[in-house]
């Protein structure tokens, strides 16, 4: 790795986040709790996490209506006061369906992010802790990885697939993303292991995994948290784009990819079509967005 | 891009296209007397100018591998066949022959007119359609349409490598062409109009792949300048073209689109002449966007739901049956289609005189009678439903599935939407669990083509596995048969059979509609979809 | 330095290696015909498929096949597909209009995000920056498609500024997809040019410059803004592989005949020879930046210093 990758990975975790170094960590995890309480953005935004989150698990404390009961003859009407949506081109109810819409995106959003930060957390560790062979061997597959367009690498893949559910897109989307996270990792990881009380505990004859656990996963644990919020945000849209494209979810799942893909021949024509999923969606991703950058505000120490 | 809109890419995905229009030409008795060329041009039409004409990036521009419409929209203005189609009285005509005579329907001799000539001078012979169709046969030529030449006495060997010609195919002399079949074929005058018998020039086989960019044709019309591909393909009147119903316009631009919507958008600024087949989602507003420039066009462009007979839960008819009254075709039609599609009561299409309105027994919505007679028969109450995806195929096989929902008590319904490739592969295995939609063009317009590839016993185009002995045997009596008439009667017999074992849903056939600009007159489009270019009149 | 960028250039070939293998054993697996698609619902004969299948290699096992592959294209060969037009013609036609627009793109996020985030950074606190703040946070949550299409109605179909769709009227078609496909870079290079531009501002080194009289434009200009711009150029540098991708969606959304949509239609042809093609050509593109960027590092840094 060079000087120059070091730091591009360091201005990539800029970005997302700055915190590490030698800062007492309990005092750093209170403080920014502290902090975020008193953020509005941070307050809203978790507001509307949750607001989700409670749509995906139950949709139905929502609508009383059934998004797969359909009638053709009430093809595409416009929205109105008994239906706020309106209704689809089959004729089914679409605020019905945009709410069901929630789930897909939210399971695939946090499972993607959950498991995507796992394997950074472990990559990330071997990697920047041992350094040599593990660290070329991960870094060198990462660039592979990284070298694919994103959104290219995913189609193909994608078109292997047949059957294609939650599981199928989430797994996809795992392999195209965990080297971004595994570099913002690493570099915490190096960053962390060069301060003084690393050197100390060494010193002192501590295990390799008890410095990982006490003192440098605490510290290097911040910018990954920050990225996986946003990048929760980021899943959520990508799915959104591969699903509109037709490599993503199929019928009958109900997903707003699949609305705004079934909006795009008729955004002329019944713009409805593609207001609400997209709001729906834009809603979404801002919220876990805006929650990102409250979190990295409340943990860079530099910013206060 | 696939992406690419929904109709460029449906419209690549049906295959086949050829000549559509009824009846053959042949004459039971040995006498030849064909049906005389039509006088198309009306009186009023005044030749010259130019004008544009939307297209589709074409697969290839050899008549023996064109199998799309892009290709052969082209083609047919750049090459002329042994006969042609008037789509007034729907009959085969001699074009470059000028009749033709049997008297078992297995040999056949055309005679020729001497005075057709390639554009680049050489005289178009007998030798000329040996050449060409011994060439598209030998499979190392891999020519798409060399399955057409199936019913040829010889083709076999040259697909197993025994023979370098066809036997069955032989010139007497310039201008007399023989051709001899395995079995009884009386629609042979009508499908010889189809792209696949086009002949081309000798200088053709030695690099087919530069030929294509500027193809040397026999057609009323040949190349001005080479096939810029995804930009344009330029044509100008060939003056040499001997018969007597010559192209009107001097010279035809085909413009070629990656996308409908840019098209459509291109005639309302005036920048193209004439868009046939608008996107689908424009029907509804083309009306008002285009006013009296506008044709609503009848096509052969067939719609089904196939079954896989092959398995178990769709071997009792009346399970098939009842799928099929449970569909409500029209609100579907309405809602999906904004009205452009018509309800196939029949599965000999409406653009053909043998086509009867009222041929299916099983074809009209009738939800309660589908109901009891599903339970009755044990129905699957939990269906596979396949279609290729990219193709706008999506929301009426929802739309379907929604109808079998409520209609049937179908209670769980999955989609299997395939690329196209895999979709056929898991045809070929009998992998297909459930009803699966495909369609099906008319090559050329006999009702022996609208049945004969879909549902004989192992045909190649059959994927329900459909077999019937007794509809076997009359498509062949049909083919065999003595009389045009005799033939029709055969064809609708085996027709019946077909609608009451019912192995596909009929569902629709495709309305074209075209949209054009003031600089044009005369636009007509044919049943195949395809728009009669050579009538087209500028308006100066 | 020539050495850097020598043994930068080595390694590329393994990561080119790597990458294309990827999507070639990838589209290898994708499963069905290619040839069989290409008839469509009447099926060409069996020995006609043979033929082809042959002409394209199909029989072959996969490592023959990218073996093939890859040693026709360091001839310069990029094959062709399966109606026998060569790959290169395509990307010759094709490139053009993917590079406008991501030049496009890439104009308007540098300059406007540019320009934006200076200005918050330097009015911190004041309505420029809360506006700057509010507006990025925003644009970075839109997805572009949504934003795609959102502007596409707004911006070509109400207000009639721009061409709805279609690369009809040369560059102006592409300002508006463009713009969208800028979105999200330009928010992000905005804030990220404010981050770093205060940060710096801060810095010890600044408060000299500025104790030693000099003026606060040349401060700024020549001092703060030169070290703030590390970070923004590291994001070009790395947006640009998403920004490839992108295409993928934007020219589908504003028919645009680029690359992205070529390689999309060939994936559901299942055309190996154009995916390949075209992601290498992406992949070739991608890492060149990465090593353009760290070459900029050096100029930009003086810190920085490659062996």
């Amino acid at each position: 790795m060079t000087d120059a990758q070091v730091n591009r990975d360091q201005a990539v975790a800029q970005e997302t986040a700055a915190a590490g170094g030698s800062v007492d960590s309990t005092s750093l995890w209170g403080d920014a709790w502290r902090e975020l309480r008193r953020n509005p953005f941070f307050v809203i935004s978790a507001l509307l996490v949750v607001l989700f989150i409670v749509m995906a698990i139950a949709p139905q404390l929502f609508t009383g209506t059934d998004p797969r009961s359909c009638d053709l003859s009430r093809s595409l009407e416009r929205p109105s006061g008994q239906h706020w949506f309106g209704f689809d081109l089959q004729g089914c109810d679409y605020y019905a369906r945009v709410i069901y819409g929630a789930r897909a995106s939210i399971v695939i959003g946090l499972a993607v992010t959950f498991l995507t930060a796992a394997i950074a957390l472990v990559l990330g560790l071997m990697a920047g802790y041992y350094g040599r062979l593990r660290d070329a061997l991960i870094s060198r597959f990462a660039d592979f990885v990284f070298a694919l367009p994103f959104l290219l690498g995913a189609i193909v893949f994608l078109s292997v697939i047949e059957r294609r559910a939650i599981p199928q897109v989430a797994g996809v989307l795992i392999v195209f993303s965990w080297p971004v996270m595994t570099r913002i990792m690493r570099s915490s990881v190096i960053s962390a292991k060069n301060a003084d009380y690393v050197a100390a505990a060494r010193v002192l004859g501590a295990s390799d995994v008890r410095i990982m656990r006490k003192h440098i996963l605490p510290n290097a644990l911040a910018p990954l948290m920050v990225y996986a919020t946003v990048f929760v945000g980021l899943v959520i849209a990508a799915e959104a784009s591969l699903t509109f494209l037709g490599v993503g979810l199929q019928l009958p799942s109900i997903s707003w990819g699949l609305q705004l893909s079934g909006a795009r021949g008729r955004i002329l024509t019944d713009p409805h079509l593609l207001f609400f999923p997209g709001m729906f969606v834009a809603l979404t991703v801002f919220a876990f967005v805006l929650m990102g950058d409250a979190l990295r505000d409340a943990l860079d120490p530099k910013l206060r | 891009m696939t992406f690419k809109k929904r109709g460029a890419r449906a419209g690549a995905l049906v295959a086949a296209v050829a000549l559509l229009a009824a009846a053959c030409g042949s004459d039971d008795d040995g006498d030849d007397t064909p049906a005389d060329a039509p006088d198309d041009a009306p009186a009023e039409v005044e030749a010259g100018g130019e004008f544009s004409i939307y297209l589709c990036e074409p697969q290839f521009l050899v008549p023996g591998n064109s199998t799309e419409v892009c290709g052969s929209a082209v083609l047919e203005q750049l090459f002329s066949g042994l006969t042609a189609v008037d789509y007034d009285t729907g009959e085969a005509y001699g074009l470059i022959a000028t009749d033709w005579e049997t008297d078992d329907n297995i040999t056949w001799t055309f005679n020729l007119r001497d005075d057709f000539t390639f554009h680049n001078g050489d005289p178009v012979t007998a030798q000329s359609f040996v050449d060409t169709w011994n060439w598209a046969a030998d499979p190392d030529n891999a020519q798409q349409n060399a399955s057409f030449y199936d019913k040829f006495v010889g083709y076999e060997d040259v697909i197993n490598g025994d023979a370098d010609t066809m036997e069955g195919v032989r010139a007497i002399d310039d201008t007399t062409l023989e051709i001899e079949m395995t079995v009884p074929f009386s629609p042979l005058p009508v499908m010889l109009s189809y792209t696949g018998f086009y002949p081309i020039p000798d200088e053709a086989f030695d690099d087919i792949q530069a030929f294509q960019e500027a193809p040397i044709g026999n057609g009323r019309y040949e190349m001005d300048g080479v096939w810029e591909h995804d930009v344009e393909i330029a044509m100008t009147r060939y003056e040499d073209w001997p018969a007597d119903n010559p192209g009107v316009a001097d010279r035809i631009v085909w413009r070629i689109y990656d996308d409908i919507n840019t098209a459509y958008l291109d005639v309302q600024a005036g920048n193209l002449d004439i868009l046939t087949g608008i996107p689908p989602e424009r029907e509804a507003t083309v009306e008002t966007d285009f006013g009296d420039n506008l044709l609503r066009a009848e096509s052969s462009s067939f719609t089904y739901m196939g079954f896989p007979l092959y398995q178990e839960e769709f071997q009792d008819p009346d399970i098939r049956h009842a799928m099929s009254m449970a569909i409500d075709r029209q609100p579907i039609i309405d809602a999906i289609f904004s009205g452009a599609r018509v309800p196939a009561t029949a599965v000999i299409p409406p653009v053909l005189p043998q086509h009867r309105a009222d041929a299916c027994n099983y074809c009209e919505f009738d939800p309660e009678t589908a109901a009891d007679m599903y339970e009755a028969a044990g129905g699957p109450t939990e269906l596979t439903i396949y279609f290729n995806s990219g193709a706008g195929h999506e929301d009426w096989t929802e739309a379907v599935a929604n109808q079998w929902q409520q209609n049937l008590g179908v209670t769980d319904v999955t989609f299997e939407s395939l690329e196209f490739a895999q979709y056929l592969d898991l045809h070929d295995d009998n992998e297909i669990s459930g009803p699966f939609r495909l369609g099906w063009v008319l090559s050329y317009p006999s009702p022996q083509y609208s049945m004969e590839p879909i549902y004989t016993t192992g045909q190649s185009s059959n994927y329900t596995g459909y077999s019937n002995e007794e509809f076997d045997s009359l498509i062949a009596e049909g083919n065999g048969a003595e009389t045009p008439e005799e033939a029709d009667a055969l064809y609708q017999q085996a027709e019946d059979i077909l609608l009451e074992d019912l192995p596909v849903i009929p569902m629709w056939y495709e309305t074209r509609t075209s949209v054009f600009t003031d600089r044009v007159s005369n636009v007509d489009v044919d049943p195949r979809t395809f728009t009669r270019v050579e009538q087209v009149q500028v308006n100066e | 330095m020539k050495g850097y960028v020598l043994r930068r250039l080595l390694q590329f070939i393994p990561v080119v290696i790597g990458a294309t293998f990827i999507i070639f054993a990838l589209v290898f697996a994708i499963p069905g015909d290619p040839i069989r698609a290409l008839a469509g619902d009447r099926p060409m004969s069996d020995a006609v498929r043979e033929t082809l299948r042959n002409q394209y290699n199909l029989d072959d096992p996969l490592l023959i096949q990218y073996g093939k592959y890859m040693l026709a294209l360091v001839q310069g060969d990029f094959g062709t597909t399966f109606t026998g037009r060569p790959v290169s013609d395509i990307i010759a036609q094709r490139a053009p209009v993917s590079v406008r627009l991501v030049l496009t793109a890439f104009v308007i996020q540098a300059v406007i995000g540019g320009i934006a985030g200076i200005l918050s950074a330097l009015r911190r606190q004041g309505f420029v920056d809360s506006l700057v703040q509010v507006s990025t946070t925003v644009l970075v949550a839109i997805p572009t498609l949504v934003l795609a299409m959102i502007g596409q109605v707004v911006f070509g179909l109400h207000l009639g500024w721009f061409p709805i769709a279609g690369a009809g009227e040369g560059w102006y078609s592409y300002i508006l997809p463009g713009a969208m496909l800028a979105s999200t870079s330009m928010a992000l290079i905005a804030r990220l040019l404010r981050t770093s531009l205060l940060e710096n501002l801060r810095a010890d080194y600044v408060r000299t410059a500025t104790a030693k009289g000099l003026s606060r434009r040349r401060v700024v200009v020549r001092h703060a803004l030169r070290n703030s711009l590390i970070p923004v150029v590291t994001f070009l540098g790395a947006d640009l592989g998403s920004m490839l991708g992108g295409t993928v969606i934007i020219e589908g959304i504003f028919n645009l005949p680029g690359l992205g949509g070529e390689v999309f239609r060939a994936i559901g042809a299942q055309e190996g020879t154009v995916i390949v093609g075209i992601v290498t050509l992406f992949v070739l593109v991608f890492v060149s930046l990465s090593l353009i960027v760290d070459i900029l590092y050096a100029y930009l840094d003086p810190r920085i210093r490659y062996d």
